[in-house]
């Protein structure tokens, strides 16, 4: 299987690390060798965060250049190097309360995990109830 | 089980027996101590990276395995021993771990530590992702005690702070005795002499050693690949079909092993981040690879340069300002040095953003505990003009006490700041030693360290910043200005 490249987008405080984990947890759990960098600037100082995930039979590099798709939370240069004219860009612009969750339920739809893959991944990289965030990754995986 | 680099070296130590792990906080070394900790290893945050190499010898000397790590700019404070634990060796298995920043994303410099194995002659082992820190992190332990060495364990930050599956295995205890040796443990100059003799041997011996540990995958012999660390999954994404070499033990390398594998392949290249570390090595052999004629000494690599053998586009790091923390104290005092007019020789922490927008009030920043001694400097040649050295609670333990009483007693009358948030905020709101009563033991008490200095000191809250800065400046004596200004971020306070 080829090995398919994921980025995710936004700055300090938007989730970008845990949506990272959740994703990288329910890749693995449907069986897929994963890799994950997530880069942050000069620590958490409302910088710009983007965090790489890779998944395939067997993956080597950790980084997403010329990503698959681009989970875009909030517009930052840096994830522009990282694309191509391909790149899938998921983004909405709708309110809701947990919008990294909501991009990884739309981004869902193409994966192989299932829904109780991505609720486990939920439960153990979620810190406290991670019920809210389910439902709004719920949300977004039944957005057209 | 998926863990980034740091974790997975953390549980690598915990398997191999691993009682004690110190460091100085330090991105991206910092998890390896935290992920300790959380595996219920005695886990020490140190005043710095000195003496956190110190108290780690100090467990291996007693014969209980530790490993302590920092980051690049660390490994130049702890330097010191580790260039004399290179002489002595140890008794337990001892491990140091330096976490490199090409880039860079987070340090004040870009250097490459690999030199430093080179220097102190000492092995080095560069793991590529998660699962190769974990085992390489317990062959080290191994590896230090069959040789007599202190081991080198060098990441970089898409090593460091990327995940990988790893497999976890049990923990082995294990105790030596305590060996008094004093031929091998007091380098008065006559046993540097002998020690130095059993180093260079031990070389030697690890040269024939990294033979074990560096493989030659064989695939198209066209092109022939020596790497390591991360660049070798940048390497097998870009040329799936080159022949490549894989350091695992970068420093010593085998001569014999080395040769062996060029002979095989048409062309031979290098590709490593930073210095030509490797590719020096390789041509002191007498061969001839491209490396640094292709690929940069600057910045990190990524499969798009390396396919591309070094003219592929260049990612640019994250170049968005970072800024202080909306409510955080540091802008009230900000405003008011600004007013003062005084030139900021500053130091390392979040106060250094005060050197960009909105507040463009700090003029110096290199390493940490710098201010202090250089306003000293700076006021021998401008005796006139109104400076302040501007310095964090856990910077000033790190390395400015010394500085301090430099000062003091070389008769200088500056004033020093010490912005006292209480904790490493920087790297993730770490404490430091005395920054709080953990342990029993009360906070220490920098208005008493300072008066034994016979220092004027005073402790104040930020709105009273400016006047009190413009009443030391008039005095004609060294004094401080503690400004008790608590890290604003909930969750730093109360972390362990």
């Amino acid at each position: 299987m080829q090995t398919t490249s994921i980025l995710i987008a936004g700055l300090g405080g938007q989730g970008v690390i845990v949506a990272g984990s959740v994703l990288s947890c329910a890749l693995v759990l449907a069986g897929s060798d994963v890799k994950t960098s997530c880069e942050k600037g000069i620590a958490q100082r409302s910088s710009p965060v983007l965090c790489h995930v890779r998944f395939g039979d067997r993956v080597y590099s950790p980084l997403a250049v010329n990503a698959d798709y681009l989970l875009l939370l909030s517009p930052v240069c840096a994830a522009d190097h990282y694309l191509s004219p391909e790149t899938r860009i998921i983004k909405c612009s709708c309110r809701v309360p947990y919008p990294n969750m909501y991009l990884l339920g739309m981004l869902s739809r193409l994966l192989a995990p299932t829904h109780a893959m991505w609720a486990r991944a939920m439960e153990s990289c979620i810190p406290g109830s991670f019920e809210a965030s389910l439902a709004c990754f719920r949300d977004g995986s039944q957005n057209s | 089980m998926l863990l980034t680099g740091n974790s997975a070296i953390a549980r690598g130590a915990y398997e191999a027996g691993v009682i004690l792990a110190t460091g100085y906080p330090g991105t991206p070394a910092s998890e390896v101590v935290e992920a300790a900790a959380e595996l219920g290893i005695e886990s020490q945050w140190s005043a710095n990276e000195k003496v956190a190499l110190e108290v780690a010898f100090g467990a291996s000397y007693g014969g209980a395995r530790a490993i302590s790590a920092m980051k690049n700019a660390g490994l130049n404070v702890a330097s010191d021993p580790l260039l004399a634990i290179s002489y002595t060796g140890v008794n337990a298995g001892l491990v140091i771990v330096v976490a490199d920043d090409p880039g860079p994303h987070s340090s004040q410099n870009e250097q490459d530590s690999r030199h430093y194995a080179m220097l102190a002659k000492v092995p080095m082992l560069e793991p590529s992702d998660s699962s190769e820190a974990l085992a390489l992190t317990v062959m080290a332990y191994n590896l230090s005690e069959k040789y007599d060495t202190p081991v080198l364990l060098r990441t970089t930050m898409r090593v460091a702070h990327s995940m990988s599956i790893v497999k976890q295995g049990s923990r082995t205890e294990t105790k030596k005795e305590v060996r008094p040796d004093m031929h091998k443990y007091v380098l008065l100059p006559y046993h540097a002499k002998m020690r130095h003799l059993f180093v260079e041997d031990r070389l030697q011996r690890l040269e024939a050693h990294s033979e074990n540990l560096n493989s030659c995958e064989f695939r198209g012999k066209g092109m022939g690949i020596i790497t390591s660390g991360v660049c070798y999954q940048y390497v097998r994404e870009a040329f799936p079909e080159a022949s490549v070499m894989k350091l695992n033990m970068t420093y010593p390398l085998s001569c014999r092993q080395v040769k062996a594998f060029a002979a095989e392949v048409k062309k031979l290249y290098v590709v490593e981040e930073l210095d030509p570390f490797i590719e020096n090595q390789v041509r002191v052999m007498g061969l001839d690879p491209q490396g640094k004629s292709l690929f940069p000494r600057t910045g990190e690599l990524n499969p798009a340069i390396v396919g591309s053998l070094g003219s592929g586009k260049k990612m640019d790091l994250i170049t968005e300002h970072p800024s202080l923390c909306r409510g955080c104290h540091y802008h009230q005092v900000f405003r008011a040095l600004r007013k003062t007019g005084a030139a900021v020789i500053g130091d390392v922490g979040c106060y250094t953003l005060g050197a960009l927008p909105p507040h463009n009030c700090l003029q110096v920043q290199l390493n940490m505990g710098l201010s202090i001694g250089c306003l000293s400097g700076f006021e021998k040649a401008n005796p006139a003009k109104p400076a302040i050295a501007l310095i964090g609670d856990s910077t000033f333990i790190h390395s400015g006490i010394s500085s301090i009483i430099n000062s003091r007693y070389t008769g200088s009358i500056s004033t020093v700041v010490i912005l006292k948030n209480g904790v490493a905020a920087m790297t993730g709101g770490q404490p430091y030693p005395g920054s709080d009563s953990r342990r029993g033991i009360p906070q220490i008490d920098l208005v008493r360290l300072l008066n034994a200095l016979d220092i004027v000191t005073d402790m104040i809250t930020p709105d009273r910043v400016e006047q009190t800065i413009m009443r030391h400046m008039s005095l004609k004596q060294m004094s401080a200005i503690i400004v008790d200004a608590p890290c604003k971020r909930p969750a730093y306070l109360s972390r362990g």
